[in-house]
């Protein structure tokens, strides 16, 4: 049986949680599950485009990119929270007279209500 | 709309995880998603009333949590346990909860669709 999920990312780009919740959306859309969003809420770390780890170490923040576009699975940050932590998009970055902005390509900001509405009518909420 | 429930279980101001639950509880209640809230471990300190946040440079969330009737939010939940095991009464608390045992706790829980914890 095919199943509707939404992850909660609250796991730092440095935490393990960050990746399994990679491991685990990619065993659910090869297992023909269906992800609708998966929302960064304290996490907001790993929607950073400074992120640059050693090259012998995982990026967490490429995988979901490459995840996202393959998959068509919307990651939506949250704005209050990514704002909190010092991440924005250009757009912000321009109202809030920030001089560079730092989301990752791939990531939109969003409200909690989108991810209220996404949750709200899921099958599955998962949060690492 | 599936029910969801909001698991605290840090303690408030040495971290944000207070203040961000609270604001996905508001979010979610003001959608008119049916919501319950639970407090476990060290997340009943953040029920404590008398609590001078502004020495830490936080807003006190005792005050927003007064406000839950308004927004129609009448599931609060405490563990037991964890009370007894902090030293802490009812009479401590800053809003009017229900104090349930482990047993309950659990029955409880399975009452919502989905659960967050902070």
């Amino acid at each position: 049986m095919s199943l509707n999920y939404v992850l909660v990312i609250n796991s730092e780009v440095t935490s393990q949680g960050a990746h399994s919740a990679y491991l685990f959306a990619q065993e659910l859309i090869s297992q023909q599950h269906t992800i609708t969003q998966v929302f960064f809420y304290q996490g907001i770390s790993v929607t950073n485009s400074l992120v640059s780890p050693a090259s012998d170490e995982t990026n967490v923040t490429a995988l979901w990119q490459t995840f996202s576009a393959s998959h068509n699975v919307p990651l939506i940050s949250c704005i209050s929270a990514s704002l909190r932590r010092g991440v924005v998009d250009d757009t912000v970055a321009k109202e809030q007279h920030l001089t560079n902005h730092n989301l990752a390509d791939g990531f939109t900001l969003g409200g909690l209500g989108e991810f209220v509405t996404a949750s709200a009518g899921c099958d599955r909420l998962v949060q690492f | 709309m599936k029910s969801l429930a909001i698991i605290n279980s840090t303690a408030p101001y040495g971290q944000c995880n207070y203040r961000e639950s609270l604001d996905m509880l508001l979010a979610n209640a003001s959608y008119d998603r049916p919501v319950g809230l639970f407090f476990e471990g060290d997340g009943v300190f953040q029920l404590l009333k008398n609590t001078d946040a502004g020495l830490t440079g936080n807003k006190d969330v005792t005050k927003t949590y007064g406000l839950l009737e308004l927004y129609d939010i009448e599931e609060v939940f405490v563990s037991k346990q964890s009370l007894l095991k902090r030293n802490l009464t009812r009479e401590q608390l800053a809003i009017d909860v229900n104090v349930i045992d482990d047993a309950q706790w659990f029955v409880t829980l399975n009452n919502y669709n989905q659960a967050l914890s902070f």
